[in-house]
């Protein structure tokens, strides 16, 4: 079930007679995407422990950070690098009950290349338009959450970018054929991870 | 000030002072035939001043919301002139229409049968989540 309202595939989940599974409810959860995303870091780094992890653009909506945040913070050694202006910096309640409550190391940014050379993986958000209060701020910031080749200069050979799709301009196409980049079989993976699940729940082994 | 001693009811005592009225709502005493003392800032040992309620008759009290509203309160359980039980509060676990989700995107801003359910997420802070959206009680 996809749904506007927050916590109605719990409502659901209650009632009904087979099984629910939340794909996104409004700017609540989206564990699929979640699911996603921890298989593709599986996939492409062989470990969950010893990373870390940029997060990029706008962290005060975007709820794919949140849930992605809170799963890495049970592993060791994650270093956590956000990276946004400050307009749409995480929600403090996200640092307080899940960065600080697990110790996880994590610095703030509003400069993604000064903090490049350090990332092991790189979580591309979208910037949007209606999150500013004004058109000219938004013009002023949005290009610096825009990944380029030539921000890429810096950084590891072996980074991974990541993105939930879909994206408006945050990524330049001049980086998908980057062997870097992994959002496209992040998509893939998100096929692969729902009939995993849906098989689950169906019972099939 | 002397209020008679009942003989079947309740006493909630320890209540921080001013907080009475506020219970008083909360637990819908004004539907109430019976006798209900307040008691406003009542000298008390322990914390200099206090609220106190005694009610006039046995009836079933949300304990979970007085642990809510207040986690040091007592309640006592009079009985025939007698304290037959005398109770401690705590944080509940969880509290069942006392907080309402202010959240416009919860799914109990539209369904409107739904009970507001909120969970103890840090007893060290009291904080509580709704159970639907995880938004923080405020
Ligand atoms: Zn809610």
């Amino acid at each position: 079930m996809r749904h506007p309202k927050e916590g109605a595939p719990l409502v659901a989940s209650k009632k009904a007679s087979v099984p629910i599974i939340n794909a996104g409810d409004g700017g609540h959860n989206h564990p699929t995407q979640t699911l996603t995303d921890l298989l593709t870091i599986h996939r492409e780094k062989g470990r969950f422990n010893d990373l870390t992890i940029g997060f990029c653009g706008d962290l005060k909506f975007g709820r794919t950070v949140h849930s992605l945040i809170e799963a890495m913070s049970r592993y060791k050694n994650i270093k956590v690098v956000l990276i946004s202006p400050v307009e749409l910096k995480l929600p403090s309640y996200i640092k307080h009950d899940v960065l600080k409550a697990n110790n996880i190391e994590y610095i703030q940014t509003t400069n993604l290349e000064e903090v490049m050379p350090t990332l092991d993986i790189l979580y591309m958000t979208r910037v949007q338009r209606e999150r500013f209060f004004n058109e000219d701020d938004y013009v002023r910031l949005k290009d610096s959450y825009i990944l380029t080749p030539q921000k890429l200069l810096t950084a590891k050979e072996d980074l991974c970018i990541m993105h939930p799709l879909p994206r408006v301009n945050e990524i330049s196409t001049a980086i998908d054929d980057d062997k870097r980049a992994c959002y496209f079989k992040q998509v893939l993976n998100g096929k692969f991870i729902r009939m995993a699940l849906i098989l689950k729940l169906l019972g099939v082994e | 000030m002397i209020v008679d001693a009942i003989k079947n009811g309740i006493v909630i005592d320890h209540i921080t002072a001013g907080h009475a009225m506020e219970l008083y709502s909360i637990l819908n005493l004004d539907e109430l035939d019976c006798t209900v003392a307040i008691l406003k800032n009542v000298p008390s040992k322990k914390k200099g001043k206090k609220d106190i309620i005694k009610i006039d008759t046995l009836i079933d009290v949300d304990f979970d919301v007085l642990g809510y509203v207040d986690p040091n309160i007592t309640v006592s359980i009079i009985k025939e002139g007698k304290v037959e039980k005398k109770l401690e509060m705590t944080l509940p676990e969880t509290v069942t229409n006392v907080l309402k989700c202010k959240n416009p995107r919860c799914i109990t801003s539209t369904e409107q049968e739904l009970d507001h359910v909120f969970k103890l997420t840090d007893a060290k802070r009291k904080i509580y989540r709704c159970i639907y959206c995880e938004s923080q009680s405020k």
